[in-house]
């Protein structure tokens, strides 16, 4: 019962200090009513906004009250820098998409099409890194203008996905260096 | 009048003694109560009541309701609960033993 109030009150707080304001000043009337100088009651009853943060402390709890304000502190910083804001907003949800959209293709990639078995999956990922690095080399070559150089084409037929063994994977001479391929990878110079 | 003492860590027995022997009293008359119960010897800061009674009634031993009185202002009574009764016989016997504690030492020092 009373974790549920002290929740409870934290996001009734205006209410709270109300109801505080309203006892203490019952107190001073009564004490007025008997007869007693207002001053001297004013007095002997303290201050008022020292009693009403030791109430609050009991009532409700405290840190959950400093989340609240600290949440409508953040949104008020927010709202008195619209531009800025909304950038940032906007540059971390494109971030976060991105990086979702990025992550999801890969996986769909690696799940779909690529065999189980560790090595072939080792081995194409290096025929991949090979493929790219031919491409790289064929790029060099023909912008050094040499025009009898040896110009690649990766031509990917029909990867095959299941059942392919050791021997479906060739070597391929690819000029400074060879690589492993599936078979359907030709390579042609 | 003698000097006035301060409640210093007995208000907790004080109010629910008060409270279970005369339900459905609001902070002034707990305070006065206590006053003249004491003959003018107990006092309180009148003000520190108010965060004491609100600490009872969250723990649990102490429950409150507002009413209208006739002048139309709006006035808290509390009243003491069953965990209340067992706190108080609790701080009773806790008192009890203090006391005893204290009076062995003055007489045996």
């Amino acid at each position: 019962m009373s974790l549920w109030s002290r929740t409870a009150n934290a996001f009734h707080r205006e209410r709270l200090n109300r109801e505080i304001d309203e006892e203490l000043h019952a107190h001073m009337e009564e004490a007025i009513r008997e007869g007693r100088d207002p001053a001297e009651a004013c007095r002997a009853l303290g201050s008022p906004l020292r009693h009403r943060e030791g109430s609050r402390d009991a009532k409700l709890m405290g840190w959950l009250d400093a989340v609240r304000a600290d949440a409508v502190f953040g949104w008020r910083q927010l709202l008195k820098t619209k531009m800025t804001s909304a950038a940032a907003i906007l540059s971390l949800a494109l971030a976060m998409g991105a990086c979702t959209a990025a992550f999801l293709r890969t996986r769909t990639i690696r799940r779909t099409s690529l065999p189980p078995r560790r090595t072939r999956l080792t081995r194409l990922t290096i025929s991949i890194c090979g493929a790219v690095l031919v491409g790289f080399f064929a790029l060099l070559s023909s912008a050094s203008g040499d025009g009898s150089s040896a110009k690649y084409t990766v031509q990917v037929n029909n990867v095959q996905q299941s059942g392919a063994e050791e021997s479906d994977w060739h070597k391929v001479d690819a000029g400074p260096f060879s690589i492993l391929a599936p078979s359907g990878w030709e390579f042609h110079q | 009048m003698a000097k006035a003492v301060a409640l210093q860590g007995s208000m907790d027995l004080l109010v629910l003694k008060i409270l279970s022997r005369r339900p459905g009293l609001h902070g002034y008359a707990i305070m006065t109560a206590i006053q003249d119960l004491s003959g003018e010897v107990l006092r309180m800061e009148e003000g520190s009541l108010y965060p004491a009674l609100h600490r009872m009634e969250e723990a649990g031993w102490i429950r409150a309701h507002w009413i209208t009185k006739e002048t139309g202002r709006r006035a808290r009574l509390y009243e003491l609960t069953a965990a209340g009764k067992k706190q108080l016989g609790l701080e009773e016997s806790r008192w009890e033993a203090l006391t005893l504690a204290v009076n062995r030492v003055l007489r045996e020092a």
